[in-house]
């Protein structure tokens, strides 16, 4: 028999989508494994109270970064998988050198994962981490904005833009950098140290600390005094999304251009809408639509807009009518209870949709 | 004999309800409580079905002697039942989607079995969990070859019923993958072959993945060792077979488990739902092992309640239900696994026989009753 004639390919394909050799080769190092990306926890530092700093050292097969994106890490907590992405912290020159990442992490106050974090992960464990990807990194075919820049971080907004300037220090040191950094108070100054050796490694950055409680929130005068010719600058924005959504607001006012604003969104997501009156769901697949009526179930409501999903017992049993859910709150129909935010997987028979739903598999 | 000894109706609208909602109650309470320890349960459950998997394989294929062969046979066919039992059953019936873990989703998990796990949801998660023993309606009572009451009409073909019963152990993973084909509609004209045309690709699709595994490609791994292997695969999976035919039937098929009409449970609410479950099912009392090896079907009354909770809780969600039967005067049908299933094999044998009233009785001088 020939090589040829054995079908190795498909076999192999197989094989890498085994889970028994998945566990095999996990068992021997789990980043041998085939389906995943795992990462070693190498430490865990505190930058202040509430915001910690993961090392980590992602397998071999994991692909790499680009300065200012983002990685998926996935936790356990209480036998919940729960997945969060979080900002690199470092530069891709700091992972080729050592073959380490960071990411910082701030606690989110009433958050299920982030307050956990430094007592769920234990130094010398593995977690599970994505691919990195996003879109807030240099620009490189822009020339026209890459020669002065303008970067305001809020909070641990602060963490792409290390990643970032981490970069440019080490490629184009002479950039005409201005750094706006707002935190509340000193107590919450995230890398002090690398703040204050900044101004050292470039030649043209100018570094500003404001503190909030002390100075008030950002203005479209002090923002302005700050940097005055924003207009001309590529800005790199990080922060809540309140903030964010103000310095996009005043930038535009002064003549920025939306092509030069680069942001990313940080913290919680914005408070879910208690229901008032009906509401929209909306069936991602299809492109359907429906408003939501008094006490109806999701099922209902999809048979209601022209679908027809797939269902059995229609009495909360036989979890047939399992949809995924993109977006939104949803209430049990029996308990009343609300359904959980990471449960994307719902039984439609028994939910009721409070407030607009997005239903990604119908 | 009458199997129908205890009739729906014998609570009041009250009692009822109240008992509805003391069993809302023990499903509740076991929901909220959900965490680490039935993470580490089921994830556990995968480590040792993986490892009895591997070692099986292992020792049947590498193994020189009749003894490690055995051996292998043995670690195979536990593997298989525990993938089938604790893990792929509970999975599938959503036991653990609030893990949020994509390897232990009800709606995408797939099983080491013959039976397409989209069919086995749907007949198996809706249709037999909703409508349970009631006649006509679940066609997991007696699968359609067995007659197992006075309730339904006795045929000839009857007489032979107990061959059949051990054909279907025998070959179960094939009976269960072939039962959403419906044999008895369409010998009856009321479903056709056409219909069934979607089915029977995907029973085409999975039942070949399950037989390349097991009889084409770890046996030619083994080169000149194919035969060995072949046949070491298979025992491990008339063992499977034979086991969770066994416990299935212990389930539903005891002496006292009921059967219902359609008519009675016309409209019924949760609570009489609930009431029905508990009156059709039967459990089994044994070591911890028999527990783990008959993925807490031993608890078929408490997973007949509340399929979706992780069945490892059964044991300790008994005790409520329990004293919830007892307060409201309800039979709780148990026993040991031994007496249990020699109940339902009487039953088995009972129901092939055609009832008392019956012509051939008379002439028949064995059958005949004094």
């Amino acid at each position: 028999m020939t090589s040829q004639s054995i079908p190795l390919q498909p076999l192999l394909r197989a094989a890498t989508r085994s889970d028994t050799l998945d566990f095999v080769l996990s068992a021997i190092s789990p980043q041998f494994s085939l389906k995943r990306h795992m990462a070693r926890l190498l430490a865990i530092r505190e930058e202040c109270p509430g915001t910690h700093t993961l090392l980590l050292q992602p397998g071999a097969r994991w692909g790499g970064f680009i300065a200012g994106q983002h990685v998926g890490i996935t936790v356990d907590v209480n036998g919940v998988r729960y997945r969060r992405t979080y900002s690199l912290s470092c530069s891709p020159q700091y992972y080729e050198r050592y073959g380490h990442i960071t990411l910082t992490i701030k606690s989110v106050a009433d958050g299920r994962v982030s307050p956990r974090l430094a007592e769920v992960l234990q130094v010398g464990s593995y977690l599970e981490i994505s691919a990195a990807s996003g879109e807030f990194v240099w620009q490189e075919d822009k020339q026209v904005y890459t020669e002065r820049t303008l970067m305001l971080a809020a909070g641990s907004g602060i963490t792409p833009i290390r990643s970032l300037l981490d970069e440019l220090c080490e490629s184009r040191p002479q950039q005409d950098v201005v750094l706006l950094v707002y935190v509340r108070h000193a107590g919450e100054r995230i890398f002090k140290q690398w703040l204050e050796s900044l101004p050292s490694q470039f030649s043209h950055l100018r570094l500003e600390i404001r503190y909030t409680d002390q100075e008030g929130e950002i203005t479209p005068e002090n923002l302005l005094a700050a940097c005055p010719d924003l207009s001309e600058r590529e800005l790199f924005v990080c922060g809540p999304q309140g903030f964010m959504d103000k310095v996009r607001q005043y930038t535009l006012d002064h003549g920025a251009q939306v092509a030069q604003i680069h942001q990313e969104s940080f913290g919680s997501r914005p408070q879910r809408v208690v229901s008032s009156g009906p509401a929209t769901v909306s069936f991602q697949k299809s492109g359907k639509s429906i408003r939501s009526t008094d006490g109806k179930t999701l099922l209902e409501l999809a048979e209601l807009a022209g679908l027809s999903p797939k269902y059995g017992c229609r009495s909360g049993i036989c979890h047939e009518c399992k949809c995924q859910r993109g977006s939104g709150s949803l209430i049990h129909a029996v308990t009343g209870q609300p359904i959980p935010d990471e449960q994307q997987q719902v039984q439609a028979c028994i939910v009721i949709p409070d407030g607009d739903v997005t239903i990604n598999s119908l | 004999m009458d199997m129908r000894t205890r009739p729906l109706n014998l609570m009041t609208v009250t009692e009822l309800e109240a008992f509805g909602k003391e069993l809302d109650g023990i499903r509740e309470r076991a929901l909220a409580d959900l965490g680490d320890r039935d993470a580490r349960y089921i994830r556990e459950m995968v480590r040792l079905q993986k490892q009895a998997e591997i070692a099986g394989r292992l020792l049947i294929h590498l193994g020189r002697s009749p003894l490690t062969w055995g051996a292998g046979v043995v670690s195979l066919s536990v593997s298989k039942i525990l993938e089938n039992m604790e893990i792929g059953h509970n999975v599938m019936h959503g036991q653990y989607d609030w893990m949020n873990d994509p390897s232990l989703q009800s709606q995408s998990y797939e099983w080491d079995t013959a039976c397409d796990a989209e069919s086995w949801r749907r007949t198996h998660n809706y249709e037999h969990h909703t409508y349970t023993n009631i006649l006509g309606k679940d066609r997991d009572y007696g699968y359609a070859i067995l007659r197992l009451s006075e309730e339904e009409e006795w045929k000839p073909r009857h007489l032979l019923q107990f061959g059949n019963y051990v054909l279907l152990s025998v070959f179960f993973q094939w009976g269960v993958a072939l039962h959403e084909l419906e044999f008895d509609k369409l010998r009856d004209g009321s479903v056709t072959l056409k219909e069934k045309i979607p089915f029977l690709k995907r029973f085409a699709r999975k039942g070949l993945k399950q037989f390349g595994k097991d009889y084409l490609l770890f046996p030619a791994l083994a080169g000149p060792g194919a035969l060995k292997v072949a046949a070491g695969n298979g025992l491990a999976n008339l063992g499977r077979n034979l086991w969770a035919s066994t416990i299935i039937f212990c389930g539903h098929f005891t002496e006292d488990a009921q059967v219902f009409t359609e008519a009675e449970c016309e409209g019924e609410s949760r609570a009489q739902w609930y009431y029905r479950q508990m009156l059709g099912s039967s459990n089994f009392t044994g070591g911890q092992w028999l527990h783990t090896l008959s993925g807490h079907l031993s608890y078929q009354i408490e997973h007949h309640l509340f399929p979706d909770v992780p069945a490892h809780r059964y044991p300790e969600m008994s005790v409520e239900v329990q004293a919830v039967c007892e307060k409201y005067n309800i039979p709780y049908n148990t026993g040991s696994f031994g007496h249990q299933y020699l109940t339902v094999l009487k039953r088995v044998l009972r129901s092939s026989l055609p009832p008392e009233d019956h012509p051939l009785r008379k002439r028949i001088p064995f059958l005949r009753r004094n």
